[in-house]
């Protein structure tokens, strides 16, 4: 078990989680619609994944009005960027380990 | 995990990045507007205190009604955005008091270079918000 891919947050680790993620690292707060439009998902999936990532501790939801319509936020906790900084570095050291010439 | 799922997963996170970084520039945008608005405004009020009632709500009409449509088409709040702006506005007020006592106690009223000086001291925050936010 000493391959860093062990070390992955399954929590983070689908496609679409992996988007969010990077798309609320990458920001103070995103509103609902730039991320179903970012991560390209349906409203629904991208609600349900949501879902997962708050239960993990990682996403905050805010909701508010601007007008009369209704504006939903997301944002990582710290917790969130704690994981999604350990994830890109194991990552990273997939890649380097990956990149290295095989031994003989 | 193989090498090419974890390279398509950098990949991934970079052009998520790049999206989102690039919609910055909307708040780049309402720095450059609120500075240039309160320069307009402490300017015109002291080279033309007369004309005050005439340009007063005109313009703050405009002004309000160009950061309601870029406040509209922010959908994402760049990190430290929120803190500098917060920081701008506080120190906005601080310089727009010094604006208005210099304006009032030390110059002459009309159009001069010094009142476009002083009149610029309360954008300079914002300007510098809007700087920060950009070259991230």
């Amino acid at each position: 078990m000493s391959h860093p891919r062990h070390r992955l947050d399954e929590v983070i680790h689908t496609p679409v989680r992996l988007s969010i993620m990077a798309a609320l690292d990458a920001a103070e707060r995103v509103h609902f619609g730039l991320l179903r439009d970012t991560v390209e998902v349906s409203d629904s999936l991208l609600s349900k994944h949501i879902v997962n990532l708050e239960e993990a501790g990682y996403v905050t939801v805010t909701k508010g009005h601007e007008g009369r319509r209704p504006r939903t936020w997301y944002a990582l906790t710290p917790l969130g960027r704690e994981a999604f900084a350990t994830y890109l570095a194991t990552l990273d050291e997939i890649v380097g380990r990956v990149s290295q010439p095989p031994l003989r | 995990m193989t090498d090419l799922p974890a390279r398509e997963a950098l990949a991934e996170v970079a052009r998520v990045r790049r999206r989102i970084r690039s919609l910055r520039w909307w708040h780049v945008a309402a720095g450059l507007v609120t500075a240039v608005s309160l320069t307009v405004y402490y300017v015109a009020m002291a080279a033309w205190p007369d004309e005050v009632d005439v340009f007063v709500l005109p313009w703050l009409a405009v002004t309000a009604g160009i950061l309601l449509l870029i406040r509209w088409r922010m959908r994402a709040v760049p990190r430290e955005a929120a803190r500098l702006e917060e920081k701008a506005v506080w120190i906005s007020v601080g310089l727009a008091l010094v604006t208005i006592a210099v304006n009032n106690l030390l110059l002459p009223p009309g159009l001069s270079v010094w009142i476009v000086l002083t009149g610029v001291l309360p954008a300079l925050p914002f300007l510098y918000a809007a700087w920060r936010v950009g070259r991230r």
